[in-house]
């Protein structure tokens, strides 16, 4: 193909048009505007062009807070890979050191009174780990559980939450079950939009995706659960991360407190 | 043939032309907004540990909400995460600077405050900042905007805009919607 | 009229058409980008 005269300035000029508009935007959009902003923000040309580039944080438009810490965090528990592959791992440790958790939560984690004491059988390690670092820094209080859980090492707390998780749950006779209302499965599987309350399914549903600490709820005394959403709501339990669970139980009534605990409690399979 | 190459040649380069001159006046036009009403796409390249970001720092629990600064600049610190907002409601003054910092611990959200152009992303690792000024008092809503999981559909948050006669912070130089 | 003659008419006309349909078009974008700035961008106030 032979190459039109009439194309090469063409090209040439397009290049060149192209290019400078490039070169415009750099000089613009890093340099110019930047100092002008600065300027009237009272920044120096210098911090401007910095934060324009993001090698500083900050809008090169205006002053920069200061970032300050003034509060005590709710819990301690922060995650890690490698705190959640040693959750997976049952160990001896864990076995021996369960002994003392047997007279309330039962042989193989089953409650002896599941009004007052939770199933441990089955439960999520993470869960589990979660509450009894919690009951040790205080977060979470308890008369019963803290001094047991003040001893306990990290090692420790790890080997004994992956224990019980290990446990297959209890299995209840499906019989005498009253069916659940419209209202609370709504509430379970869909949330209510107008009072921002998601599905209890987007957090505590298997495999949900939501935060990793979030207990599974089925196989648990219904007296027990009400007894922890109402806790969340009066504020006098408070060691869920950023509010998670008190801003859900805030808004709920105390019938639908019931029926969730009620539905939890009779129901299996979430 | 009625059209020579001459004529395509040039009915093209009157086109590039008009091309030019709409894409010059749009840049123009942004060029204004920038300059004149410091409006800039918000970016803010600030790295913060999502593991550890409610233990220890500006974004633990206590520490959100709305304060003014002893210099008088106001500044609302607010954690996305799944499924809400921390604080939910948040109290701000109309016509008046003030800076919303938002951080997640978990996965990417997003805000856009309703009828104003306060929009962006909140990924974890970094600090989200958006300087605004709010010119109408009211309720307003924020909503998440990027798809965060299942809960996604029920998570938003109250922007409260109050005439700078009625924001009054505490000693602490804290507002928050409990105290009114 | 020949084919090839009612090509080269319909030809002459044909540039004028489409001119005036892409002028339209391009400036009712145009406009309507201008409105959208103007009336809905510039009052939803500053950012940065």
């Amino acid at each position: 193909m032979s190459t039109d005269p009439l194309d090469r300035p063409w090209r040439l000029w397009a290049s060149v048009a192209i290019l400078s508009v490039f070169v415009f935007s750099v000089l613009f959009g890093f340099v110019l505007l930047p100092i002008i902003q600065g300027r009237g923000a009272g920044l120096d040309a210098f911090e401007s062009i910095c934060r324009a580039l993001g090698l500083r944080p900050g809008s090169p438009a205006a002053p920069q807070p200061a970032s300050e810490a003034k509060a005590q965090p709710t819990t301690r528990v922060a995650w890690s890979a490698e705190l959640m592959q040693a959750l997976d791992r049952p160990s001896a440790i864990g076995a021996q050191l369960a002994a003392a958790c047997t007279a309330c939560h039962g042989k193989d984690g089953r409650s002896v009174d599941p009004k007052l004491y939770p199933d441990l059988a089955g439960q999520s390690a993470v869960a589990l780990y979660k509450q009894l670092n919690d009951f040790k820094s205080g977060s979470r209080l308890s008369a019963v559980m803290a001094p047991l859980a003040q001893p306990l090492s990290e090692e420790q707390i790890v080997a004994v939450s992956a224990h019980f998780a290990a446990f297959p749950v209890r299995s209840l006779p499906p019989a005498q079950m009253p069916a659940p209302s419209e209202a609370i499965e709504r509430l379970v599987a869909r949330g209510d939009p107008t009072r921002a309350i998601a599905a209890c399914n987007a957090c505590h549903g298997e495999q949900s995706g939501g935060p990793p600490e979030a207990p599974r709820l089925t196989h648990q005394g219904a007296q027990y659960l009400s007894a922890q959403l109402r806790a969340f709501k009066s504020g006098e339990r408070r060691n869920d991360i950023y509010s998670r669970m008190r801003n859900v139980a805030a808004v709920l009534s105390d019938s639908e407190i019931e029926g969730l605990a009620g539905f939890y409690s009779t129901t299996f399979t979430y | 043939m009625a059209i020579g190459e001459e004529a395509i040649v040039r009915s093209e380069l009157r086109w590039a032309a008009v091309s030019i001159g709409v894409v010059s006046l749009i840049m123009l036009a942004l060029i204004y907004a920038g300059i004149v009403h410091h409006i800039n796409p918000p970016s803010n390249i600030e790295p913060i540990d999502p593991k550890t970001l409610h233990l220890s720092g500006e974004f633990t629990e206590a520490n959100l909400g709305t304060r003014v600064s002893a210099e008088g600049q106001v500044t609302s610190r607010i954690v996305a995460t799944q499924f809400t907002f921390q604080p939910r409601c948040i109290v701000l003054p109309a016509n008046q600077r003030v800076t919303l910092r938002f951080a997640t611990p978990d996965v990417i959200h997003g805000i856009l405050v309703t009828g104003t152009n306060v929009n962006t992303m909140i990924v974890p690792g970094y600090v989200s900042q958006v300087h605004t000024v709010f010119t109408r008092t009211g309720e307003l809503l924020m909503p998440c905007h990027e798809y965060c999981g299942l809960g996604h559909s029920e998570m938003f948050a109250t922007l409260r805009v109050v005439p700078a006669s009625e924001f009054k912070p505490d000693a602490q130089g804290r507002v928050s919607c409990d105290a009114r | 009229m020949t084919p090839e003659e009612e090509l080269e008419r319909v030809m002459r006309d044909v540039p004028r058409g489409a001119l005036a349909l892409a002028a339209l078009s391009v400036g009712l974008l145009l406009v309507g980008w201008f409105l959208v700035y103007l009336l809905v961008f510039l009052p939803r106030g500053m950012v940065s």
